[in-house]
């Protein structure tokens, strides 16, 4: 898939699956670089970004096997965000699909 | 092959210029990444290789973070630092990067410049007027036309450069959302 592509939906594939629950970095990683190709590197910098904007914040939380992991949880501002790029994304594939078809 | 500690010493090496706060901040991430695919039996040397390039990620945090920075306080020495910390990331960058920023500069620099030479004239109008008409051998000129003239110039000059400062400040904001897109794009690639 195109880089640039890959770079758009990127921020929305993080936003919303916090919308569903919170989750920690390695599998927010794991997910989306499931789905899109890229270096699992760079999603770190990403949520970094989105923090810093205030769209995210993180919490601590022990896990079973280990050490503390750090969590992801949208703000209210994230929550806000989220829902609009998602409506943004709907309409915007819904022209493209028009225009393959 | 590379190793957790190999990949960690590599990206301390190269996030060495940060604050304290912001290189912790980035080293706790990958190590609790490597430490979680280690319990899911993962090889560290697979994590690395997922991971990508330690240099090419710490190249693309210094960047977000000199980014932010411009964005809070877009001082021509941010900007800069933000453009050359995204230069960094690749080549192709020096060009998409460099080109539109110079271009920019030149208009604001030029525009100053017009500015100021406006309000020179004015002002060398200004006292022309208190000399004797006699030593421009143009018996035409007025000295309270000369007077005015020049005071209207120099407020011209003074309107051109203020409204160039806007136009510098316009041009800031647009570099900095152009260098985050262009950090988005780029910082994507899979090696």
């Amino acid at each position: 898939m195109d880089t640039q592509f890959k770079k758009g939906v990127l921020e929305i594939g993080v936003l919303s699956l916090l919308q569903q629950k919170d989750y920690y970095g390695y599998e927010l990683v794991q997910i989306i670089s499931k789905t899109i190709e890229i270096s699992e590197g760079t999603l770190y910098p990403l949520l970094r970004r989105l923090k810093k904007e205030g769209f995210l914040k993180t919490y601590l939380k022990e896990s079973k096997e280990g050490p503390s992991r750090k969590y992801y949880q949208l703000t209210n501002k994230g929550k806000e965000k989220a829902k609009k790029m998602k409506t943004e994304w709907k309409e915007f594939v819904k022209k493209i699909e028009k225009i393959l078809k | 092959m590379t190793t957790k500690k190999q990949f960690m010493s590599e990206l301390k090496k190269n996030l060495k210029s940060l604050s304290k706060e912001d290189r912790e901040e980035i080293i706790e991430d990958y190590e609790e990444h490597f430490d979680v695919g280690k319990k899911k039996k993962r090889t560290e040397a697979d994590i690395a290789k997922s991971l990508g390039k330690p240099k090419q990620l710490a190249k693309q945090a210094k960047a977000e973070l000199l980014v932010s920075k411009a964005e809070k306080k877009k001082s021509f020495k941010n900007i800069w630092k933000a453009i050359f910390a995204t230069i960094g990331l690749s080549f192709f960058n020096l060009i998409v990067m460099l080109g539109p920023f110079i271009a920019m500069f030149a208009i604001v620099i030029s525009f100053f410049a017009a500015g100021f030479a406006i309000a020179m004239s004015g002002l060398a109008l200004v006292v022309a007027a208190f000399l004797p008409l006699e030593f421009f051998y143009i018996p035409a000129f007025n000295h309270l036309a000369m007077f005015f003239g020049g005071i209207g110039l120099v407020c011209l000059g003074i309107l051109f450069c203020i409204g160039t400062w806007y136009i510098g400040k316009g041009f800031s904001i647009l570099t900095i959302k152009y260098i985050k897109l262009n950090i988005r794009i780029i910082s994507g690639e899979k090696e």
